[in-house]
């Protein structure tokens, strides 16, 4: 039997929303700075990293809370080649649009596996 | 996660857009100005943006960007050369009979103008996005 309320599922979904609003603000520093000479643009870490979480069937292990502290999202400089402004408007709403779809996927994944958890606590009978 | 930061952020975007914008237009409304001598004409503005690097700070534990954005870092005039007309009669003539007009760039001036109002667009979009963001988080546990 998985332990339902304390595994790792619901604290990676909060790091995972964390790192779309985060990502939300890097992509919005991007458009806001679109025509801002020497610009360099910014991106978040967080999805490459969290592979290293996957065990050889590609299924997540069941990840200790206290390992998923080092997989905290965190903004980077994303630029290409690091000079000059390489900000494309088009590209960055692109993102921003995936990134938008992406958060409310989480969102809901969460929503449900707290409702899951609701129905453990009424015994299944709502 | 602090959604008030990526408002505040694309709000900072959507005023050098609308700064670049206003120059632009007073650039344009100004490119029939003549000036008393080549050297008192109007000359071109150019706005100069700088980013405003997003700064980081340890809050509960995690860490957490402040800051960020984009603000004006002045207002120039650009190094144009004035443009002269052969105006025998204009009350500015010098005696060469030259009047001295702004050398504003149309092309550029338009180009200016469309690439603001793209960027300001994209901020919106952004801002939009955000909030869009910021209302499904508030879906969390609901019953959906």
């Amino acid at each position: 039997m998985l332990p339902i309320i304390d595994n790792s599922t619901t604290a990676l979904l909060g790091m995972a929303i964390d790192a779309a609003a985060m990502r939300q603000q890097a992509l919005a520093q991007n458009i806001a700075n679109a025509n801002t000479p020497g610009y360099q643009r910014i991106g978040v870490n967080f999805e490459e990293r969290v592979n290293a979480l996957m065990d050889g069937t590609g299924q997540v292990r069941a990840a200790a809370s206290s390992e998923l502290a080092s997989f905290r999202p965190y903004f980077q400089i994303a630029s290409a080649d690091g000079v000059g402004n390489d900000v494309s408007l088009d590209t960055e709403v692109a993102a921003m649009s995936e990134n938008t779809l992406h958060h409310q996927v989480l969102v809901k994944a969460l929503s449900k596996h707290l409702a899951l958890i609701g129905l453990a606590i009424n015994e299944g009978k709502r | 996660m602090d959604y008030a930061a990526a408002f505040r952020i694309s709000a900072s975007g959507m005023a050098i857009e609308k700064t670049r914008l206003d120059v632009t237009a007073a650039n344009i409304a100004n490119m029939h100005s003549a000036g008393t001598s080549a050297g008192a004409v109007y000359r071109p503005m150019k706005v100069v943006a700088a980013t405003v690097p997003l700064t980081f700070s340890q809050q509960f534990g995690a860490l957490v960007a402040t800051g960020g954005g984009v603000q004006l870092a002045s207002v120039e005039p650009a190094q144009v050369a004035p443009r002269m007309v052969y105006e025998p009669g204009h009350p500015y003539a010098d005696a060469q009979g030259m009047v001295a007009y702004p050398g504003v760039d149309h092309t550029a001036e338009m180009m200016n103008l469309n690439t603001a109002l793209r960027a300001y667009e994209a901020n919106v979009v952004a801002m939009n996005a955000a909030r869009t963001m910021a209302a499904r988080t508030l879906d969390i546990g609901g019953q959906s």
